[in-house]
């Protein structure tokens, strides 16, 4: 299969979780070739779906007075704690060649790039439909997916490590969640890298495994890459107008 | 609004607000984990079922994932069905 050329940017300095949202979706507005960003969020912040009620998930005042972000995001899926993360989204257009548009299909194949990424780190992951990985029984990362004119965006995070108190505290967990699982204790349902191989791995590291697994199963020939000007300006005009704007936010 | 919440197996959590009158939904909402694309037809779900009776919500939620090309994620519409049902249930019970 012939390698084709693709983008990868690696912001090293981490953003609001306003800027993280802008930033995949000017990515995604404007995407031609395929596009892989890893990123990772200061301060930390919740993200919530895209049909999930913000007041019933989100402990909203135990963030303002703790300088916790929340924002909703372009994806469904469910809301999630990002502090100890690195955080990837990925933009392809539909009609590349060797790319299934099937939704199942997409979700799969684009997952199978973050587990061979994590494997190059020593870690077994495995895909649990419909958007979770899994070491074990232990969900290591979880992903959305969004399509808007023949662009797929999946973002996904992946745990680095994990602070299930403040998490608890941030995030009204559903209990039919948890007794569906049937397991009440989330740290036996939630593991992270360094959980996994007993050591700090830095972001950068575990970067540079994720973008070698999306190269392997790609086939992708991954340029260093920053936003365009283009991608610059949408992204500064969807951090105003979208994320950070309460319409947007408290929508549902 | 009351709500109703159901945990599909093998899929998402659903979530429904819901508000009956005369036989009639008058207020509904649908919220949850799930992933609905393209996400913006979430509300002509949400409106399609206003002043819905009970034996026409099934079809009528067919109709419009048909017709406007929805593909839901996680759920079925029989689960929104589901819950649904439920509330009028209790609306018969306690109204």
């Amino acid at each position: 299969m012939k390698k084709i050329t693709g983008r990868v940017i690696f912001d090293k300095k981490p953003q609001s979780a306003y800027v993280n949202m802008a930033t995949d979706y000017a990515i995604m507005s404007l995407c031609e070739t395929p596009t892989l960003r890893l990123y990772s969020w200061s301060p930390s912040a919740v993200s919530i779906g895209r049909f999930q009620s913000l007041k019933d998930e989100v402990d909203t005042e135990f963030c303002d007075e703790n300088g916790i972000n929340y924002v909703r995001r372009i994806t469904g899926g469910g809301a999630v704690f990002h502090q100890h993360e690195l955080t990837y989204s990925f933009c392809i257009p539909t009609k590349n060649e060797f790319f299934s548009p099937d939704l199942h299909e997409s979700y799969r194949f684009i997952s199978q790039a973050v587990i061979d990424g994590l494997s190059k780190l020593g870690i077994n992951a495995e895909y649990k439909p419909i958007n979770d990985l899994q070491v074990g029984n232990r969900k290591i990362s979880g992903c959305a997916q969004t399509r808007k004119n023949n662009v797929i965006l999946q973002h996904g995070t992946i745990l680095m490590d994990l602070d299930v108190v403040t998490m608890f505290r941030i995030l009204k967990v559903p209990k039919e969640k948890i007794s569906d699982k049937q397991i009440a204790d989330v740290k036996e349902r939630v593991t992270s890298i360094k959980d996994q191989i007993k050591k700090e791995v830095s972001v950068e590291e575990a970067a540079k495994a994720i973008i070698e697994g999306f190269n392997k199963v790609f086939k992708i020939d991954f340029k260093d890459s920053i936003l365009t000007p283009e991608e610059n300006k949408i992204k500064e005009k969807a951090e105003k107008e979208i994320f950070s704007n309460p319409q947007w936010t408290y929508e549902r | 609004m009351k709500k109703y919440t159901y945990k599909v197996k093998g899929g998402k959590l659903l979530i429904i607000k819901i508000e009956i009158e005369n036989n009639l939904i008058k207020k509904f909402q649908l919220l949850g984990d799930f992933f609905l694309y393209p996400e913006e037809k979430i509300s002509s779900i949400e409106n399609v079922l206003i002043n819905t009776r009970r034996e026409d919500v099934l079809d009528t939620l067919k109709n419009v994932i048909q017709k406007e090309k929805i593909q839901l994620l996680g759920f079925t519409e029989e689960d929104i069905v589901l819950l649904i049902n439920q509330a009028f249930e209790d609306e018969k019970n306690n109204g």
